[in-house]
């Protein structure tokens, strides 16, 4: 009875919530609705960085990168379960996760990557942790690779100096810039005016900027908790194999 | 307010997965125990926000999640028994396992075994179901599954042995 409920309790461990399950239900609980979700809009709001390509070229692009995907698929995809002492884990590290950062369109998208992958990092300490496979070093590995990830998915988050001009400003500012041109000659001394007002013209550029404040905050702050995860399964290691090398 | 933000990041991070595995478990149905998760935190993270006072955090979100499944219970029962005789052949529990794991025949050994418990588990009735995967699976104490479940020890402890017992007999 004692070997069945041994058995019951690892199977029961595999029951868990997928990665993009679990970012998915935590956007719900602690930012509303999924499809309100600032990430969402700022990626939905983001002009495709391949506008630069032709037609042509960018259907030629597809092609090649479907015939690349079905050759690698194969192993990348026997890869994506390898935990940390796996053959395939190596692949799983340098090939399957570079590439989905690489295609990750926007900054924004990279960032959530980023966090996806420091994010497996913990799981798969989990799971080690409960086969009784975790040991020092491993533990090691997975929580710099955790360190470089969180510090990749924050570097990522940060604005990057060129906010988003709201539309609805500039285009107030040149339609009354218009209105003044007609009455000649208060014109100069009124576009000054205008000018000053656009530069300043408050809450609307302010909103976003607080807005991006709190999702980063938020980002950073699961982060942490993620760290703190990490750190405590690291600690949960019995000390005993260490002399044994020695 | 950060507080609580903070103390519900964390009880997310550490008991998302073992409430959503409770779910899985007690309901057969992935994406009906996602959902029951999903609104059992945010059912406890709106009381909490209203300035509510909780005591311990996790037997709160296990009770708070027994009384969804309940109702889950009752709901799917007014549906139609023929719905629920038909979805309880196909119920499997490769269906709420993500597709990942098993990765080398040592784990596939295992992984038979462990289906094989899992199956006899599902056999049990609820009320069994339910204490045993809290006692064995999440590894809670009688007394904290008396709090959850809102009996005695006592109760508790002779249910457990009574489904341990019920089980037995579904193995040999």
């Amino acid at each position: 009875m004692k070997k069945f409920l041994n058995n019951l309790k690892q199977e029961a461990q595999h029951i868990r919530m997928s990665d993009a399950e679990r970012s998915a239900m935590r956007t719900r609980i602690f930012e509303g609705q999924s499809l309100k979700s600032p990430e969402l809009r700022t990626v939905l709001g983001r002009r495709s960085p391949y506008v630069f390509m032709s037609y042509h070229l960018r259907m030629t692009m597809a092609g090649l990168l479907l015939f690349v995907i079905a050759g690698t698929g194969t192993v990348s995809a026997a890869a994506a379960g390898a935990l940390p002492g796996d053959l395939l884990y190596p692949i799983k590290v340098s090939v399957n996760e570079k590439v989905e950062v690489a295609l990750a369109p926007t900054p924004a998208a990279k960032s959530e990557v980023q966090v996806r992958l420091a994010e497996r990092r913990v799981d798969e300490a989990r799971e080690l942790s409960v086969r009784g496979r975790l040991d020092k070093k491993t533990a090691k590995a997975l929580s710099d690779n955790f360190d470089e990830h969180a510090a990749q998915a924050v570097a990522l988050a940060e604005p990057d100096g060129q906010a988003v001009e709201p539309a609805g400003v500039s285009l107030q500012v040149k339609m009354q810039v218009r209105e003044q041109e007609n009455s000649a000659p208060r014109a100069a001394s009124m576009m000054i005016q205008v000018g000053a007002e656009a530069t300043t013209s408050p809450e609307q550029w302010e909103q976003p900027d607080k807005k991006s404040e709190k999702r980063r905050g938020s980002l950073r702050e699961s982060l942490r908790v993620k760290g703190e995860i990490l750190q405590e399964l690291k600690d949960s290691i019995p000390e005993t194999e260490l002399q044994i090398g020695d | 307010m950060e507080d609580i933000q903070h103390t519900f990041t964390k009880a997310f991070e550490s008991y998302g997965d073992e409430l959503f595995r409770h779910a899985s478990m007690r309901l057969s149905d992935r994406d009906r125990a996602l959902e029951l998760t999903q609104e059992c935190f945010m059912k406890v993270f709106e009381y909490a926000k209203k300035g509510e006072e909780i005591r311990e955090l996790r037997p709160f979100l296990y009770r708070t999640l027994r009384h969804l499944i309940i109702d889950e219970y009752r709901r799917k029962k007014s549906v139609s028994l023929e719905a629920m005789a038909e979805k309880g052949e196909d119920m499997n529990v490769e269906d709420f396992l993500p597709s990942d794991d098993s990765n080398s025949l040592e784990a596939a050994i295992e992984r038979f075994d462990g289906k094989r418990a899992m199956d006899a588990l599902q056999t049990l009735p609820d009320a069994y179901r339910e204490v045993i995967s809290l006692r064995y699976v999440d590894g809670l104490s009688p007394g904290e599954i008396g709090d959850i479940v809102g009996e005695s020890e006592n109760t508790v402890s002779v249910r457990i042995h009574r489904g341990l017992k019920k089980l037995k007999e579904i193995l040999q």
